[in-house]
C-alpha cells in the first residue's frame, strides 16, 4: 500500500458533492489540496481542508476555459513544488434531446461538452508534462458515469441478481433520450482513459475512471428539482463512501490497475473491487513502468 | 421503408467512405445531396454536390435547405471526419488548438448536422448513420485507442452517447439510429497516413473495401434495427450479425 502523506493533489469541481468529499478524504490522508469549482463555496472547501491540517488553496473558474486550467494548475505547482493526483471531476448535466433547436444545442454543447470532456482534456494536458517532468509518477482519475458500464456490460454481470435493481434485466447502455449530449461527453472519457493510459504507462502515471450511479450529490438532487424523497435519498450512493474507495484505489500504486473503468452502481456495493479484465486495450501496453 | 425517391444527406462525400456511400445510395434510387470542404465533391457523378463545412453552423442549414428543397429527407449518413496525431506532451497552445480542430467537425458537426435534419426525419421516419471506428468495440487487435489520438479517439466514442439516446428518442418517429465502426478501410484518411499516401504491401492486401463498406450501410437500413454499433474489421466477413441483447448492442 502506497502512502498519500505529503503528496499534492488537484481536485476539480470541489465546492460541493463527490468533489468536496474526494477533497476532504484527501485531506484526511495528508494530502495537500488545490480545489476549483465555479462556486464561490470552493473557498470555504480549502479553508475546511487547512483546518485539517494540510495545505490547500482554492480557485473559482470554469473548467472549459484554458486559461482559468491553467492558472490552477501552475498555482498548484508553485504552492505545493509538485502534482501527484489529479481528480478530473467537475461536471454537469442538462437535459437535450434530438430534436432541440441548434440554438439550445450548441449552448448546451458549450456547457456539457465544455465541462465534462474538455475540461478532463485540459486538465489532463495541463499535468501531463509536469508529472512527466517530474519522472515520479503520478495519479490522473477521470469521474464518468454508469451508463457506460451498466451491471450486464461490458465488465460483468451483477453477482447478486436477486439483490440487484437491475436484476430481472441486464440494464442497457445510457441515461435515456434526453442524455444526448451529458452520454456523450461522459463515453468520450474512454478516449482519453485508454489514450493516456497507454502514453503514460512508460512513466508510471496511472489513468483509471470512477463510473458514478447516483450518488447523493448536488447534481442529483438538481436532477429532482432539489427536492427527492426520503426513498430516494435512502437508496442512493453516499459520497463519503465512494471518496474512501478512491483513497483505496490511489493506494494500490503504480503496481496497481490502469486503465480500467470501475463501476459504481447502485444496488452494488460501494467499495473498490477487484480489477476486471482488459477489453479495449492490450493489457502488457498499460502496465505501469513496464516500457520505462 | 423504401428508400428509392427519398433524400440522402452525406457529409464528407469528396471521397473514400462519404464517396462511396452517396454512390450506394444514388444506386439505391436515392436523390444525394453529398457536402464536403474539398471542391471534389461536385465531381462525383450522379449526386448533387455541395462545398460546405460541417464544423460551420451556416454551412450546416444551407445544406439542410438545400437538401429540404430537392424532396423528402430520408436518410443522413455523419461521415465526414479529421484525424490527425495529438500526442500527450503537446505545448500547450496546440492542445487547445487540436480540440477545435478535432472536435468542432466529428462531434459538434455531427451534433448540429443531426439537430438541424432530424425534425425532417421525424415527418416520416427516416435513417441517420453515424461512422465511427473500431476502437470502441472490445479489441481484437493491439492497434486500438493509440496513445498519440486521444482527441479523435475520444471524439468516436462521445458518438456513442449520441447513437444510443437518439434511438430510445426517435423510436417514436421511426427513425433508426446506427453506429458503424470501421477498422482499416482502403481511404484517403487511410493513404495518408503513410509517407507516400500509399498503403504498405501487407496492408493493402488486406484492408477493407469502401464499396463493401457501403453494402453494409444498406444491410443496416434494410434490417429496421436501431440503436447498435456495427463493427467492421479487417480480416473478418464484413456482416451485420446476429440481433445482440439489448445491453449490449452499443458496446458490442
Amino acid at each position: 500500500m502506497v502512502k498519500l502523506k505529503g503528496k499534492n493533489a488537484i481536485v476539480t469541481g470541489a465546492a460541493v458533492g463527490l468533489g468536496s468529499s474526494y477533497a476532504k478524504a484527501l485531506a484526511q490522508e495528508g494530502v495537500n489540496v488545490a480545489v476549483c469549482d465555479l462556486r464561490d463555496e470552493v473557498h470555504e472547501v480549502a479553508e475546511s481542508l487547512r483546518a485539517m491540517g494540510v495545505n490547500a488553496v482554492s480557485y473559482q473558474g470554469d473548467v472549459s476555459d484554458p486559461d482559468h486550467v491553467r492558472a490552477v494548475v501552475d498555482g498548484a505547482r508553485e504552492a505545493f513544488g509538485s502534482i501527484d493526483i489529479l481528480v478530473n471531476n467537475a461536471g454537469v448535466w442538462g437535459a437535450s434531446v434530438a430534436d432541440d433547436d441548434l440554438d439550445k444545442s450548441i449552448a448546451d454543447y458549450d456547457q456539457i461538452v465544455g465541462t465534462n470532456l474538455k475540461g478532463e482534456y485540459l486538465f489532463g494536458r495541463a499535468v501531463m508534462p509536469i508529472m512527466i517532468e517530474q519522472g515520479t509518477g503520478g495519479e490522473i482519475v477521470n469521474i464518468a458515469t454508469d451508463h457506460m458500464v451498466t451491471c450486464g456490460t461490458p465488465y460483468f454481470c451483477c453477482p447478486k441478481l436477486e439483490t440487484c435493481p437491475w436484476g430481472d434485466s441486464p440494464r442497457p447502455t445510457g441515461g435515456g433520450d434526453a442524455m444526448d449530449l451529458y452520454d456523450a461527453s461522459k463515453w468520450g472519457l474512454n478516449g482519453f482513459l485508454y489514450g493516456w493510459a497507454k502514453a503514460l504507462a512508460p512513466h508510471n502515471i496511472r489513468v483509471n475512471a470512477f463510473c458514478m450511479g447516483a450518488t447523493d450529490s448536488n447534481m442529483l438532487r438538481g436532477f429532482h428539482n432539489f427536492d427527492p424523497s426520503e426513498e430516494e435519498v435512502a437508496s442512493w450512493m453516499r459520497a463519503e463512501d465512494n471518496a474512501q474507495a478512491m483513497i483505496d484505489m490511489l493506494q494500490e500504486g503504480p503496481s496497481g490497475r490502469n486503465a480500467q473503468n470501475v463501476n459504481f452502481c447502485m444496488g452494488r456495493p460501494v467499495r473498490l473491487e477487484p480489477a476486471h479484465d482488459h477489453l479495449y486495450v492490450v493489457p502488457e501496453q498499460v502496465r505501469v513502468g513496464e516500457a520505462s | 421503408m423504401s428508400l428509392s425517391g427519398k433524400v440522402a444527406i452525406v457529409s464528407g462525400a469528396a471521397d473514400g467512405l462519404g464517396k462511396a456511400f452517396a454512390l450506394r445510395l444514388a444506386q439505391e434510387g436515392c436523390k444525394v445531396l453529398g457536402f464536403d470542404v474539398r471542391k471534389e465533391v461536385l465531381d462525383v457523378p450522379g449526386i448533387t454536390g455541395m462545398v460546405a463545412d460541417v464544423s460551420k453552423r451556416g454551412d450546416v442549414e444551407s445544406v439542410v435547405e438545400k437538401a429540404s428543397g430537392m424532396g423528402e429527407i430520408g436518410v443522413l449518413v455523419n461521415n465526414a471526419g479529421t484525424w490527425k496525431k495529438t500526442p500527450v506532451d503537446s505545448p500547450w497552445q496546440q492542445a487547445i488548438d487540436d480540440w477545435d480542430f478535432i472536435m468542432d467537425t466529428n462531434l459538434k458537426g455531427v451534433l448540429m448536422l443531426s439537430r438541424a435534419v432530424v425534425p425532417f426525419l421525424q415527418k416520416d421516419g427516416g435513417h441517420i448513420i453515424n461512422l465511427s471506428t473500431y476502437y470502441v468495440l472490445p479489441a481484437k487487435s493491439d492497434g486500438t485507442n493509440q496513445p498519440d489520438t486521444d482527441l479523435y479517439n475520444a471524439s468516436k466514442w462521445a458518438l456513442n452517447g449520441f447513437t444510443d439516446a437518439w434511438a430510445d428518442y426517435l423510436e417514436k418517429d421511426n427513425v433508426k439510429v446506427n453506429g458503424m465502426c470501421m477498422g482499416a478501410t482502403d481511404t484517403p484518411m487511410l493513404r495518408g497516413l503513410f509517407p507516400t499516401n500509399e498503403l504498405p504491401a501487407e496492408m493493402a492486401a488486406v484492408v477493407m473495401k469502401a464499396e463493401d463498406i457501403a453494402e453494409q450501410m444498406m444491410d443496416i437500413i434494410a434490417s429496421g434495427r436501431t440503436g447498435e454499433n456495427f463493427g467492421a474489421w479487417v480480416g473478418e466477413e464484413i456482416t451485420i450479425g446476429e440481433q445482440p441483447p439489448l445491453h449490449k448492442r452499443i458496446t458490442g
